[in-house]
């Protein structure tokens, strides 16, 4: 399959790809994220990633985040090489965190990007959520790391980093099913 | 042992060290609760080594007391002891820890409620409000500013529109200065730092500000701090702009107010995080304390149990000990604890061990000296020819050696613990033999020897028994028995002194009787003629009686000579009932008028014996009776063959009867013994070869008196696989030179 998936056109695969995980993507009210498409694309020199994520956090992390305890979305992106008889190798390996915090004194919330620093703040909390699942142009990979002749697969998850939570909240996280959020991997071709 | 001293040595340490990182780890845990920023991160992991730590201390301290519950079900010796002292410990250990626990769990709820305070609460609150109301100021004037931006900005061309701005923001102090269209297309920007990405405002401020009014809101900058984001419409005095522009200006807030602002944020952030973990936050510290607790209490079950196993295996050692020299194993030598009064006890049992295998070997060395001394008479008593028993005080035999029992003809073992008594009434030939050694025992003699005459399986047996009383310094103990089979002996001796007067008489007696018998007869040859009628008579007479008295005299040595040199037997089987009837058929046609009567037992069997010598005890038998009848008109001589048991051994027995005076009472006894006659005529000696040959047959002979008042002769022959052979009867021969020399 995976073969196969590698001579297709790059387009096409794509397509399959946010086809299958629409599908895959199975509406639920339980607290979870899902990611609802996700494509890499070739901009230049650098592979990078576009993805389309939706949260929905149960009552527990929103009385949490609400009371300024701040929650970690980790975001991992790994592309990997498949091998015939021997397991998948891991050829790079990105580990994209996020944190959402309520900002009390000007009752905005506050999402910052780990890796960078970079901060943004929204209005209400389903802006911040929303602004978390939309993921832009980021560059996973330069193309100079790849072997042309070879097929690659880009897969990806977000989890909700429970070591991340103050040290009194994370036994009862590890314990609750609120809190054990993480979505299903993700794997297309690169 | 020093191996398991070491073995244990080790637990203790692994089991102290792993108590002291359980510890350790429990601490750092305790502060990682709080969220320090040094151990923070550490917490999941932490908690995780604890747990497996404790499963560990769980397993080795609950492995222990399994251990010690299984060794006291199987009574181990010093399970009991140590699990006592187990349960003293624990209860010991358990009963304060619980109550400190207890009160720890009380004030930390308490403690941690503390830390919340309405006033403390209502005093941040105020603090924020505080903030955001100093913040207000500065928002205020930064939109009066804006505004008076805004107003100059009007009518002001798109070509001046950035020169205009930047002017604007150098005056006002704004980090940032944007005019967009209504629409949101961007037309200038003044900025500090060129390369900024345009921080546009979003649709839902735009729209808000095209309906005419205005937006002034604090939020947090790209990179850190607080900006304050205006936007303002710009006023529609100009007919040749045709759509309306929105002014944007952010400005920055002062660092004061910054870093004070964050402050007070973070406090109050902090206090509400804070409030709301204040449950997990308990269950946090009490599982930090509760494992405390449980890696306390596991230590303390640990090292109960090992203290107390140490303390009591000296005491355990003990009791196997004793256990082992209760069962004979005196070899055992235990460790000695140390040097305290167990080990004080532990050394005085070693020296007691040591003492009691010493005695011990001692008296194994003296048992087995005794042993082979008894060993030693034993085969010194079983090589003895004679019989010896030994009896307790009481009678009752206690050993007897290989002779006794030969002799006897028993079993040695069925002699043994049975008195003398009991043995003759199992043993009815013993009789006279058991009877004897009664007799002596009642009398109560020390010393004794009598003969006794037993007749057995191997006929007539003479033994010779002499006794002994056995005593010590405490009385009597016993008695000891020797006996002798004298029967060949006593034959042989008899045999000797009769052979010696044979040899005697024919020397001394028969020797003189020829010249006697000649010179009478010569004097009778010579004188008879020579004197008168009257004395011729009278020495005819005379010299005729010295040589009828010489010839007499001549046959009764011969007939002693016989007697006395009985020539050796010739035993072939002989049908005994055919002999009496052929020797008395002699006798029946006798013009004696005796009336013969023979009852035959046709069951006799055919017997050993020697044919001849039987012959002449019945001639001599029958001409013993006859003379004895003579002169009785009603002569009557009975002859019965039996074959019968004779105190259980099968024998022949022979009996002649006759009506004649019978024996007088007085030598009833004496009738067999040669020269004992009542007759006038007679050698005296028919009965004594009869007695002879009997013997020589190992056979008894009795005189008694007939019912008919006469004499009665009982012969008993023994009949038998044990009957005696030629060379037996050849044996019986006296060693005749040996006895005559001396």
């Amino acid at each position: 399959m995976l073969t196969c998936l590698s001579v297709l056109s790059a387009p096409t695969v794509t397509l399959m790809a946010w086809v299958m995980l629409a599908c895959t993507a199975n509406a639920q009210d339980d607290p979870s994220v899902r990611i609802v498409g996700a494509e890499t694309r070739l901009d230049g020199e650098v592979y990078s990633l576009n993805a389309d994520l939706e949260y929905a956090l149960g009552s527990e992390p929103l009385e949490a985040l609400a009371n300024g305890v701040p929650i970690v979305f980790e975001l991992q992106i790994e592309v990997r090489e498949p091998r015939r008889l021997l397991p998948d190798a891991t050829l790079a390996s990105l580990r994209q965190r996020y944190r959402f915090k309520f900002l009390s004194l000007t009752q905005r919330y506050l999402v910052t990007n780990l890796n960078t620093n970079e901060r943004n703040s929204f209005r209400s909390r389903e802006e911040a959520l929303e602004f978390l699942g939309h993921i832009r142009d980021l560059p996973i990979l330069d193309r100079a790391l790849l072997d042309p002749r070879e097929a690659y697969l880009v897969r990806m998850r977000v989890i909700l980093d429970i070591e991340s939570l103050p040290a009194p909240l994370r036994l009862l996280a590890y314990l609750s099913s609120q809190w054990r959020i993480s979505s299903e991997w993700a794997e297309w071709s690169l | 042992m020093v191996a398991v001293k070491r073995s244990g040595l080790s637990g203790l340490l692994g089991v102290l060290l792993l108590f002291a990182l359980l510890l350790g780890s429990l601490m750092i845990m305790s502060d990682a609760t709080q969220n320090s920023a040094r151990f923070g991160r550490l917490y999941s992991a932490l908690l995780l080594f604890n747990a497996i730590g404790l499963l560990i201390l769980t397993a080795i301290s609950g492995y222990q007391l399994y251990r010690l519950i299984a060794q006291y079900r199987a009574r181990t010796a010093g399970a009991r002891l140590t699990l006592r002292l187990v349960a003293l410990f624990v209860v010991l250990s358990v009963v304060p820890v619980s109550v400190v626990y207890y009160f720890s769990v009380q004030f930390l709820q308490r403690g941690i409620d503390s830390w919340f305070d309405v006033r403390i609460e209502a005093a941040l609150d105020d603090a924020l409000d505080l903030s955001r109301a100093s913040l207000d100021l500065r928002m205020r004037e930064t939109l009066r500013q804006t505004q008076r931006m805004a107003s100059q900005m009007e009518n002001v061309s798109p070509g001046l529109a950035t020169l205009s701005l930047t002017e604007l923001r150098e005056t006002f102090g704004a980090d940032k200065l944007m005019l967009m269209e209504g629409a949101g297309r961007i037309v200038a920007t003044a900025s500090e730092d060129a390369s900024i990405v345009p921080d546009r405002p979003d649709e839902a401020i735009l729209e808000q500000v095209r309906q005419g009014k205005t937006h002034v809101a604090l939020y947090p900058g790209r990179q850190s701090g607080l900006q304050i984001r205006v936007v303002v419409p710009i006023s529609e005095g100009s007919t040749m702009l045709t759509e309306q522009r929105v002014l944007q200006a952010l400005f920055p807030v002062s660092d004061r107010f910054n870093t004070l602002a964050e402050s007070v944020e973070a406090a109050y952030d902090s206090y509400r995080q804070l409030a709301f973990l204040r449950g997990p936050l308990k269950t946090s510290f009490l599982i930090t304390l509760s494992l405390v607790l449980a890696a306390s209490l596991l230590t303390a079950l640990w090292t109960a149990v090992e203290s107390a196993r140490r303390l009591v295996a000296p005491v355990r050692d003990l009791a196997e000990g004793t256990l082992a020299v209760s069962k004979g194993r005196y070899d055992q030598r235990l460790p000695v604890p140390s040097n305290d009064e167990l080990g004080f006890l532990v050394m005085s049992f070693n020296q007691m061990t040591r003492n009691l295998s010493y005695a011990r070997d001692q008296a194994t060395r003296s048992q087995r000296l005794l042993e082979r001394q008894r060993a030693y008479l034993e085969t010194v008593l079983s090589s003895l020819s004679s019989g010896v028993l030994t009896m307790r005080h009481d009678g009752r035999l206690r050993t007897a050696n290989t002779a006794a029992g030969q002799i006897l003809g028993v079993v040695r073992d069925e002699l043994l613990d049975r008195s003398p008594d009991d043995v003759a009434a199992t043993r009815p030939y013993l009789e006279p033999f058991c009877e004897l050694i009664e007799t002596h025992l009642r009398l109560g003699r020390s010393e004794w020897a009598e003969q006794a005459t037993l007749f057995g399986i191997n006929g007539r047996q003479v033994l010779m028994c002499r006794g002994s009383s056995l005593t010590d310094d405490r009385g009597l103990t016993g008695h000891v028995v020797v006996f002798d089979d004298i029967t060949t002996l006593v034959q042989a001796q008899r045999n000797a002194a009769w052979g010696e007067v044979a040899r005697r008489m024919a020397h001394e007696i028969k020797n003189p009787l020829t010249p006697i018998q000649l010179a009478a007869e010569r004097i009778r040859h010579k004188y008879v003629g020579h004197v008168g009628e009257d004395q011729g008579q009278v020495l005819d007479r005379a010299t005729h009686t010295i040589i009828q008295q010489v010839k007499a005299l001549k046959e009764m040595v011969d007939a002693f000579n016989e007697y006395a040199h009985s020539p050796n037997l010739k035993l072939t089987p002989v049908d005994l009932n055919a002999l009496v009837s052929e020797v008395m058929f002699l006798y029946r046609d006798n013009p004696g008028s005796i009336d013969v009567v023979v009852d035959a037992d046709p069951n006799v069997p055919m017997v050993n014996a020697d044919s001849v010598r039987m012959r002449q005890l019945l001639h001599n038998l029958v001409k013993n009776a006859t003379e004895a009848m003579e002169g009785r008109a009603d002569s009557e001589l009975r002859v019965r063959t039996r074959y019968l048991e004779h105190e259980g051994n099968p024998c022949v027995e022979i009996a002649i009867e006759d009506n004649g005076p019978g024996f007088p009472s007085d030598s009833v006894t004496d009738v067999f013994e040669p020269y004992v006659t009542t007759k006038a005529k007679g050698t005296g000696l028919g009965l004594a070869i009869v007695k002879k040959i009997v013997e020589e047959h190992g056979g008894l002979i009795r005189a008694e008196a007939a019912r008919t008042g006469g004499a009665r002769v009982v012969i008993q022959l023994p009949y038998g696989e044990t009957h005696r052979t030629e060379d037996a009867a050849a044996a019986l021969e006296p060693p005749r030179a040996t006895l005559v020399g001396d």
